[in-house]
């Protein structure tokens, strides 16, 4: 990262030449290949800090990077807090990245733009579609794949086992045990429950956890399900599990009290399971998995990669077969060991690496049940940012304020109604 | 004597001799104020025609190098004036904005009273007090959000010890404090700007003023109504419009800490067009407030300029 | 007898100013104390139900050499520093001129210049940053750092110009025309007799310039896409992960950002309170 001599003047000169009206000078490079035939693909990333995965993607450039040797892949490190926002400004601006790498909550407002290309004619020649997982789905627009899921999961139950057993609580296999179990376990400085309790994102993803967990949805098609008995009961439950949570904390920090051994469960993603290596050591190994009480599990797209429609013909044939090299066996079997998440891949989860880490069997077979659980609304999904915020102003209305679930939710429909009419 | 001379041939001979002499004179205010004008021109004319037009253009593309193609309309402001949230937001905006200058003023005159006083260590004190000015705003956003963490926060600490709270508000949880908690570190950083203009205004009182007040057996308040407030009340004028200016656009100190949230509590009007631009992609809704607000502001400004015009310029 | 009684009484009345106002710099102080004692312990005690407010063991520069080793933190320093420094020089030389002619002519021209300044001021950055985009986005100039100082500069000189204008309005026309008769052209005037006259207001100028665009996130963060880009206030935002928060490092690297800041205006300083009022306080 330093800034050799050269860069220095660059940017100083620049400085002074944009001042001086000269400002078309810093149009300079850009060109798809300089001549000796060396091409650079602009792969900007929120996971290239991230424990586990961070290895995977470096492992996978650089074997793309031995194969096709004059090609470079420039792997940005974008917080994630900015990432959206960065990308946004660089699509408008028409400075797209040349490999796409977007958070699947995003993917809607991306694709209504036009800013994801068709890949149907690049998957044909393929294996890929036929050995993927059908979360796969949420990739289609208006007919067509645009893009490739990278992580698609379902959530699973992690607990404290000493703390359970202690309270003499079991493992809860329904709802209504998980709220009396929750209730029960909090005392003496536990909390029986973690649920994010600020304005975060993750907020979003829980209470779709427990809608379409419990057989409810945000939307039928063209017809809105916020204030359908069973998505008010959902919420409902969620909003007494949070009272048995710690108050104002986001994900991070709740998966953090979890692994000090301060809440007793959580519902989450399997990603987390890194975090064990963090714990406290008198917790390491009282933290078990279970199956979610759910009633039937909730399919979630994490994260997923795209072609630009802004990338040269040359440089999106060179993204695409990156993309494409993330795809064997061999790589979607690393993916899961070293990320220790299901890999999209059937079948890349071998046995053997189950037998060796038995947590995978149990993400794996939790995500190959599930059911989608992103909007099935077009709207929704195209204006995803906006209702993903009501919908977590609505979270915190129920955390922080005593107004009824229904009256809150019916009141989450019409603001809903109103952002995507 | 030369000195004398020189302003005498300046007498006689006013403005230059010559045509091109009078022409080149005249082209100076323009010669002299054309990289002003470019920047004018180019930096703030042509983007603020472009928020127009894209205020007033239909549709949500975010090409905006596209936006020609669009349809001519006015729903974006039917949009926004329509939009309950727009004037909850405005209240918001009113409170932040308002709070905000006024607690930086009276901590602002507070201290500049109290630093115009002799004591010992007066530069080392003033430029302490001044210090919070030179941080960044998110920096500043990052202390508060650190120092005010709902449970293992200082400032929370702090309360529980001396007792005055069991177990210390949720502040930027909790929609009822989140306001209170983003107006803390806007005050901490926008209060020094009053103190440094404060305090020179303060400085430029003559001392006899004073001497011959108490003389006659003025009060401290009859110094200060007679005296002192004269003397400062331009400056203040001029301040108060800056800062309420700087706190009505204020991005770093409420982003990082509440992206708006939570429930909206922190959203002002500066925060929705941010977020109605660069997270919701409605570029056209977010221009349309924007220029709202610059509305909103010229009439308040416009309403006070009279003031500061005589004061300041 | 009367004398010393009344020396001792305002030596009393100093020792009690002195307090009240050591007090007051304490409180005001505190969050700067506090950052820099959250940059010097691990989160595991600061962040904690009992926190040690004069912490005594413990404290590790670890933070710091973090940031300087495994984090680019010198070289956002060094984009911050470029933009600022080019923001300062050339918002004294825009605002020298701009606010020399509206000080000594008149017309339709100076006045609506000055004018369309005044009304920049009125415009929220946050709708500013899109056209600026946009307008940068055709020039080509994204992810440059030149793009960030035209960015700052339309919001400095703004200010600037005006504070610039009422500092010329006090230097006696006199002055520069004796000059001018003397032989020098009005530019050599105006460097040669009336700049000497308004360093206060220049430094001034170069003090809000350089404090307004080293803390200038918005621009940054919109404009610049790149990572190399980035300057310290997009850099300390970057601690904030999708998983955890850095506050060490982040207060660390708050820390270091506030330092050119501080010398600058310890150095700057007596200027400053001259320069910001000088058309205040004459009316």
């Amino acid at each position: 990262m330093n800034l050799d001599r050269r860069q220095f003047l660059h940017r100083a000169g620049l400085g002074t030449l944009a001042v001086a009206g000269a400002g078309a000078l810093g149009a300079c490079g850009g060109g798809d290949t300089s001549s000796d035939g060396t091409m650079t693909l602009d792969f900007p990333t929120w996971q290239g800090d991230e424990a586990g995965v961070k290895t995977w993607w470096r492992q996978a450039i650089a074997s793309f990077q031995q194969t096709h040797p004059k090609v470079t892949i420039k792997l940005q490190q974008v917080p994630f807090a900015t990432y959206t926002d960065t990308l946004t400004s660089r699509f408008s601006a028409g400075k797209a990245p040349d490999i796409v790498h977007l958070p699947t909550t995003t993917f809607g407002s991306f694709a209504a733009q036009g800013w994801l290309a068709n890949l149907d004619d690049r998957l044909k020649g393929t294996d890929i579609l036929g050995n993927w997982t059908k979360v796969q789905k949420t990739m289609m627009w208006d007919g067509h794949n645009v893009g490739l899921l990278v992580l698609g999961y379902a959530p699973v139950l992690y607990y404290n086992e000493k703390l359970l057993k202690d309270a003499g609580v079991a493992v809860p296999t329904t709802f209504p045990e998980l709220i009396a179990a929750a209730a029960k376990l909090t005392s003496g400085g536990v909390y029986g429950y973690g649920a994010t309790t600020t304005s975060h994102p993750g907020t979003y993803s829980e209470a779709t956890w427990m809608v379409y967990g419990a057989g409810g949805g945000w939307s039928a098609g063209e017809k809105l399900r916020f204030t359908d008995p069973a998505v008010v009961k959902a919420m409902d439950d969620y909003r007494t599990l949070a009272r048995y949570s710690p108050k104002g904390v986001p994900s991070e920090q709740k998966r953090t009290l979890f692994f000090d051994g301060k809440i007793a469960m959580m519902i989450e993603g399997p990603f987390v399971y890194a975090g064990l290596d963090k714990a406290a050591a008198s917790v390491k190994s009282h933290v078990k998995l279970a199956k979610a009480p759910f009633v039937q599990q909730p399919g979630y797209p994490s994260n997923s990669i795209h072609v630009s429609t802004q990338a040269s013909k040359k440089k999106a044939d060179m993204a695409w077969e990156f993309i494409k090299s993330l795809t064997t066996p061999q790589t979607q079997a690393s993916y899961a060991q070293l990320y220790g998440v299901p890999s999209p891949r059937r079948g890349a989860v071998t046995q053997a690496m189950i037998d060796k880490r038995p947590e995978l069997g149990l993400f794996q077979s939790v995500t190959d049940s599930a059911v989608d659980a992103t909007p099935d609304n077009k709207d929704i999904v195209t204006n995803f940012s906006e209702v993903q915020k009501l919908i977590m102003d609505a979270c915190v209305r129920l955390q922080t304020s005593s107004t009824p679930t229904a009256t809150v939710m019916a009141d989450l429909q019409n603001k809903v109604n109103g952002a995507i009419k | 004597m030369t000195d004398l001379t020189a302003a005498g041939r300046g007498v006689r001979r006013r403005g230059p001799r010559t045509r091109w002499g009078r022409l080149r004179e005249r082209g100076y205010p323009y010669a002299l104020l054309s990289p002003p004008a470019l920047l004018v021109l180019g930096l703030i004319a042509y983007p603020v025609v472009l928020v127009v037009e894209m205020s007033l253009r239909d549709g949500r593309a975010m090409n905006i190098s596209a936006i020609g193609q669009e349809p001519w309309s006015i729903s974006n402001y039917v949009d926004v004036l329509t939009d309950g949230d727009t004037y909850h937001s405005l209240w918001i905006t009113a409170l932040y904005t308002v709070i905000s200058t006024f607690l930086s003023l009276l901590i602002g005159l507070g201290t500049a009273l109290l630093l115009s006083r002799d004591m010992p260590a007066r530069r080392l004190l003033r430029t302490l007090i001044l210090v919070p000015w030179a941080v960044p705003g998110v920096v500043a956003s990052v202390v508060f959000l650190f120092m005010l963490d709902g449970s293992y926060g200082v400032v929370n600490w702090i309360l529980r010890s001396v007792g005055l709270t069991e177990h210390g508000p949720q502040w930027y949880f909790d929609p009822s404090t989140a306001l209170a908690a983003v107006i803390a570190p806007t005050v901490w950083k926008g209060f020094p700007f009053f103190t440094l203009i404060l305090l020179a205004a303060l400085q430029a009182i003559p001392d006899e003023l004073y001497e011959a007040a108490r003389v006659d057996g003025a009060s401290a308040a009859a110094r200060f109504r007679y005296i002192t407030w004269p003397a400062i009340r331009g400056t203040t004028v001029l301040g108060i419009i800056l800062t309420g200016l700087w706190t009505f656009h204020t991005f770093d100190l409420i982003y990082p800490l509440t992206g708006g949230g939570p429930d909206g509590a922190t959203e002002t009007w500066a925060i929705r067009i941010y977020t109605e631009a660069f997270s919701f992609f409605h570029p056209g809704s977010a221009s349309a407030l924007g220029i709202l607000s610059v509305v909103l502001a010229l009439v308040v400004v416009a309403s006070v300029f009279p003031i500061m015009r005589k004061q300041f310029f | 007898m009367a004398s010393t009684r009344a020396a001792a009484g305002s030596g009393r009345r100093r020792g009690i100013t002195f307090v009240v106002t050591a007090v007051v710099a304490a409180i005001v102080i505190f969050p700067v104390y506090w950052m820099i004692v959250g940059a010097l312990l691990p989160t595991s005690i600061t962040l904690s139900t009992d926190p040690p407010l004069i912490p005594t063991h413990g404290l590790t520069l670890h933070a710091f050499v973090q940031d300087l080793t495994a984090r680019p933190v010198a070289h956002w320093m060094l984009n911050s520093l470029i933009v600022t420094a080019a923001v300062s020089v050339i918002s004294m030389v825009i605002s020298l001129l701009a606010g020399y002619s509206l000080s000594r002519f008149s017309g339709v021209g100076p006045t609506s210049v000055g004018y369309t300044l005044l009304l920049a001021r009125m415009l929220p950055g946050t709708m500013l940053s899109i056209p600026l985009f946009v307008v940068f986005g055709k020039l080509g100039l994204i992810d440059s750092l030149g793009s960030l100082i035209l960015a700052d500069i339309t919001i400095t000189v703004p200010f600037t110009t005006w504070m610039l204008k009422s500092f010329i309005d006090s230097v006696p026309r006199e002055l520069e025309q004796a000059a001018m008769i003397d032989g020098t052209t009005r530019l050599g005037a105006l460097v040669r007799v009336v700049m000497p006259l308004t360093l206060p207001g220049l430094g001034a100028t170069a003090v809000y310039a350089a404090i307004l665009s080293w803390s200038d996130l918005l621009f940054a963060r919109t404009l610049i896409t790149n990572p190399d880009g980035w300057t310290m206030p997009v850099g300390v935002t970057s601690f904030i992960g999708a998983h955890d928060i850095d506050w060490s490092g982040m207060l660390a690297a708050g820390t270091l950002s506030m330092i050119p800041m501080i010398v600058l205006f310890v150095l700057l300083e007596p200027m400053l309170v001259r320069g910001l009022t000088s058309g205040a306080t004459k009316g």
